[in-house]
């Protein structure tokens, strides 16, 4: 760690650079993924035009046993060329994000291939193919979106054959849309070169359009990048750096390289500060850390590396080892929209100038986006069609470490538009509701069917139904299967899926293979169907128990005395309910006043049960899923019901409460008397 | 005389005559009260058989509230967190500077507009007693001052609304718009805080002038004996233009005491942990205790000014009138 946080010095960039060269030495050899898409790219930053010049060599295998006729190719900026696109015709239907009265003629972007030829390689004849290019819409047919480009080939590639296509490209950088952009000097570069698909094993490619709710997917190969920008900026990219060069015109380019990932993003400011650290743990590979931070948020480094470190310790032990031996934390700039986003080896986090410690932030989006590393960078699913496949599987994992590290968060909340936090100390955010985000999906539980592809989901809803979502259906399987279990399903589907692209049912066969449970209805009910959960204890009563008529008594039939027969005894009566379609098994707890236990199984299949129970004790209360393993239930305080019921004191105290806030704010109109 | 004996003289008015601030907060409660039994019920159906309530006994229970702010309208949606610690002093100021103390549920809303109207219909017979006290010492001829200048002060309070309305239309809104636009490539958030912070100060500067404006009209609608809210305004704005030094000096200094009430309310703030009687009530008293200092700041501040005024507006003569000696609090009915 650099402890004055300044830029680096010409000693530093020489360590930066044996480190380096070690490194990048090092990892080469070790092949962690198939590689089949390697791109060698220059690109030339225009600070003030905001532009790009750039220029690409992308080497292809076709690593399927059908011939590749065609090449489909991103272009991920043309998103953002009008307000005809697929991704803004979207992000008006969420009605989120940037509205078009917000929109200046500078902000909009594009992504303009001028040229794109065969070279003359690997049996290969050259061929220019910059006529034949034009653009598909294969999700949603819109004509006017030109984010997926597709080049026929004049020579199939055949399978495993390798195809080297070089492309000129020239694009105009937005204003921050989708985490990616400009404000001021600041540039965050990302999908930015044309990319290529997916090509699958039945002869298509696997190319969405650019959607305003889903992210991306890319195959694994070796990305050597060379950028130059103005002299004497920062610079922070996938990767490690092999050179930085100074050009006579006052540029310098920075050479950057990355085996085994998937994609690319760098990000260049005059602004930034830098500071280094080693994390280090036992079992773990070293990892060299660099922030790359706003001067503004001196100070805040070492909450920046414990974060990352939190990441890197409990995901590595949990779940697999960070292989690459660095990563590049970014914290953004102010308002540039970058902040909270993955990518391979690089994050861009996020604070405040103001920033309580101990209200989870800038810690989480930290973890989030450090844990990226392994359920998204390393696990590469298909994030437009199974968005919850990393995003869900790293909500739960950033919550779980979270709380691993820093404990409970307190609630915290922002006035004067955001930039003064109050936060309340003795109000805690627990892991598996609130931060898991059931406030989220409690709206949107009934938006979908979690196995939608995730680009086609009801508007505005996928957040909750990949991230939190997800989340809590993988604590209810903690609470279930126990955290050992859970662990061991995560570290398995890790291990086998690493530096693949993993599929849905590829996650439940290994889940159902490690747990050894038959979890078919789970994923039927949580997966497969928009099921909605809520159980509720409709009614209790507990009443002793009374004998009218006759008894028996030395053989002879006796009218009973005083209704009693032994001692007290009292029957308790509860009926509960399932209220919605969502059925789980469920445990019920009878709880009586002597402090006596009675649990329940219920299957949860009928819509009510009664439970009649004589015991010589009233019924204090009944609860249905007392461990709330049911974390989709989406109204808990309904599961349990008191028999006698005495709430005036926290009735009293959270209402003299609300007085005091409505005596605070008659005070303050009074001001306008 | 100066403001600082203006300050001094206005506490000591004010604290002989503790049944004037009594009044105001008789009325806080009375407007507030059937609101938080209405609340209670509220809660009581939302948790009030339910276990949740004992975690609500002990703390607060966010994923109770979780589930209890999705479907709460109306009435219920103005319970949450922001009731807890100071939350609720950052929101309400927060919606005093952002112009929002009406965007609020209408229940809330018309308790609101009940409380402004029995200021409106104490504020008379307070500036009398602190002011000409010989007119309004009993209990009768308080009220029957309250009554005698409550319509014009409902005219005044009239006229303030609009020209808060405004105050937030046409200045505040464009102010802030206009730092969004002017920091729409600042990297640096420290340099849009302190735009939007100046902004902030712009508007509370401009709402203390309007303030002190209609709290000098309220002094010479009684003193002047006033009828037109409009004219009564242009002598308060004109008293404060005349004097700004000395009224914004004195204001400062009540700026100062409040900011000190506040300080003492957040380091005494209890918190969400009471879970005994004895220490529910001390909150209770703790919150109390606020709300009621608010109300004797404010009259403070009106007594002050009122000295002020007179001794501004009248001279040397109505100087030594202002000096002399109040009724002591044996005399005080009202």
């Amino acid at each position: 760690m650099n402890p004055a946080g300044t830029r680096p010095t010409a000693l530093f960039a020489f360590l930066s650079l044996a480190f380096t060269a070690a490194g990048s030495a090092a990892q080469e050899p070790e092949r962690l993924s198939a590689r089949n898409a390697n791109y060698t790219i220059e690109v030339r930053l225009d600070a003030k035009l905001k532009t790009l010049e750039g220029r690409e060599v992308v080497e292809w295998r076709n690593d399927t046993e059908v011939p590749a006729r065609e090449l489909w190719f991103h272009l991920y900026w043309n998103a953002w060329k009008n307000d005809r696109s697929t991704w803004m015709r979207e992000a008006a239907l969420r009605g989120r994000g940037r509205r078009g009265e917000d929109i200046r003629d500078e902000d909009w972007s594009y992504c303009r291939i001028g040229s794109i030829k065969v070279l003359p390689a690997g049996g290969f004849t050259g061929a220019e193919l910059t006529e034949s290019l034009r653009f598909v819409s294969p999700d949603d047919g819109n004509p006017d979106d030109r984010t997926v480009a597709v080049v026929p080939l004049l020579q199939p590639v055949g399978p495993h054959e390798t195809v080297q296509v070089e492309i000129g490209w020239q694009s105009k950088i937005p204003r921050t849309f989708s985490r990616t952009g400009f404000r001021g000097n600041f540039f965050f570069v990302a999908q930015w070169f044309p990319k290529l698909g997916v090509y699958q094993p039945d002869g298509n490619w696997n190319c969405h359009q650019f959607h305003a709710g889903t992210e991306f997917f890319s195959d694994y190969g070796v990305y050597d990048v060379k950028m130059t920008v103005p002299r004497g900026w920062i610079l922070g990219a996938t990767g490690l750096p092999i050179e930085v060069a100074d050009n006579p015109d006052g540029t310098a380019t920075h050479h950057y390289r990355q085996a085994d990932v998937h994609d690319f993003a760098w990000t260049t400011s005059p602004d930034y500060l830098e500071a280094v650290k080693v994390f280090e743990h036992p079992g773990l590979k070293p990892v060299r850390m660099r922030l790359l931070y706003q001067p503004e948020h001196r100070g805040q480094e070492a909450r920046h590396f414990a974060a990352t470190e939190a990441a890197l310790r409990c995901y590595g032990t949990w779940f697999g080892e960070y292989p690459y031996g660095h990563i590049t934390i970014v914290d953004p700039a102010w308002g540039s929209g970058a902040g909270g986003m993955e990518y391979p080896t690089l994050f861009t986090c996020g604070t405040r100038y103001f920033n309580p410690a101990g209200g989870g932030s800038p810690e989480g989006v930290t973890v989030h986006e450090a844990g990226h590393q392994f359920w998204y960078a390393m696990v590469g699913n298909n994030e437009f069609e199974h968005a919850w496949l990393d995003e869900g599987l790293n909500t739960f994992s950033t919550e779980r470490a979270m709380e691993a590290t820093f404990g409970e968060s307190s609630l915290v909340r922002r006035f004067f538009r955001g930039y003064f936090p109050v936060m309340v100390r003795d109000i805690r955010l627990h892991r598996m509701t609130t931060e898991n985000g059931l406030d989220a999906y409690r709206p949107a539980a009934r938006s979908d069917v979690q196995a939608t592809p995730s680009f086609r989901y009801y508007p505005a809803t996928g957040g909750a139904l990949s991230y939190n979502k997800t989340a809590l259906w993988l604590s209810m399987m903690e609470k279930s299967l126990g955290w050992d279990t859970l662990q061991k399903i995560l570290s398995t589907f890790f291990r086998r899926w690493k530096f693949r692209h993993p599929a849905p049912d590829d996650f439940f066969a290994v889940a159902r293979e490690v747990s050894g449970a038959d979890l078919d209805r789970f994923f039927d009910e949580v997966y497969y169907k928009a099921a909605v959960f809520d159980y509720a204890v409709e009614s209790v009563s507990s009443e002793e128990v009374r004998l009218r008529g006759y008894t028996d008594e030395k053989g002879e039939p006796v009218l009973a005395r005083d209704g009693r027969e032994g001692g007290k005894r009292f029957r308790s009566r509860v009926v509960v309910r399932r209220l919605q379609d969502g059925s789980l098994p469920v445990e019920v707890l009878l709880k009586f006043e002597n402090g006596e236990e009675l649990r329940e199984l219920w299957d949860g299949l009928g819509l009510w049960k009664i439970y009649e129970v004589e015991r010589p004790a009233r019924l204090a209360y009944a609860v249905v899923d007392p461990e709330r393993k049911i974390l989709l239930d989406i109204d808990y305080t309904n599961n349990s019901r008191l028999v006698n019921p005495r709430p005036g004191f926290a009735l009293s105290k959270w209402a003299s409460k609300w007085m005091f806030w409505l005596q605070d704010y008659l005070n303050a109109l009074a001001f306008l008397m | 005389m100066n403001i600082a004996r203006c300050f001094a003289v206005g506490f000591g008015r004010v604290w002989r005559a503790p049944a004037l601030p009594g009044w105001v907060f008789l009325a806080s409660l009375a407007v507030s009260l059937p609101l938080t039994a209405a609340m209670r019920e509220i809660l009581r159906s939302s948790f009030g058989t339910s276990l949740v309530q004992e975690n609500m006994r002990r703390g607060f229970d966010v994923d109770w509230y979780g589930e209890f702010s999705r479907t709460a309208g109306g009435l219920a949606s103005t319970f949450g967190p922001s009731v807890v610690g100071m939350m609720p002093i950052a929101a309400n100021l927060e919606r005093t500077l952002d112009g929002q103390l009406f965007a609020v549920d209408w229940t809330v809303l018309a308790a609101g507009i009940a409380f402004l109207l029995a200021w409106a219909f104490l504020a008379g017979g307070i500036i009398l007693r602190l002011t000409q006290a010989g007119r309004a010492r009993t209990r009768g001829g308080f009220f029957s001052a309250c009554g005698e200048y409550f319509f014009r002060f409902v005219r005044l309070l009239a006229l303030s609304m609009a020209i808060y309305w405004a105050l937030f239309r046409w200045i505040s809104g464009p102010l802030h718009r206009w730092v969004e636009r002017g920091t729409r490539d600042v990297t640096v958030e420290f340099t849009a805080m302190t735009w939007t912070m100046g902004v902030y100060a712009v508007v509370g500067l401009l709402l203390v002038i309007a303030g002190l404006s209609f709290d000098y009209a309220k002094i010479a609608m009684v003193l002047e004996e006033r009828r037109s809210a409009l004219l009564a305004f242009v002598r308060g704005l004109r008293f404060f233009l005349s004097h700004p030094g000395r009224t914004l000096g004195l204001y400062g200094m009540f700026l100062i005491v409040g900011a000190l009430i506040k300080g003492l309310f957040i380091l005494s703030d209890p918190g969400v942990g009471q879970a005994g009687n004895a220490a529910l009530i001390l909150a209770f008293l703790v919150g109390q205790c606020y709300v009621l200092l608010c109300i004797f700041l404010k009259l403070w501040s009106l007594a002050s000014q009122a000295l002020l005024f007179q001794a501004a507006a009248s001279g040397p003569e109505a100087a030594a009138m202002a000096r002399e000696a109040p009724p002591s609090s044996s005399e005080v009915a009202a």
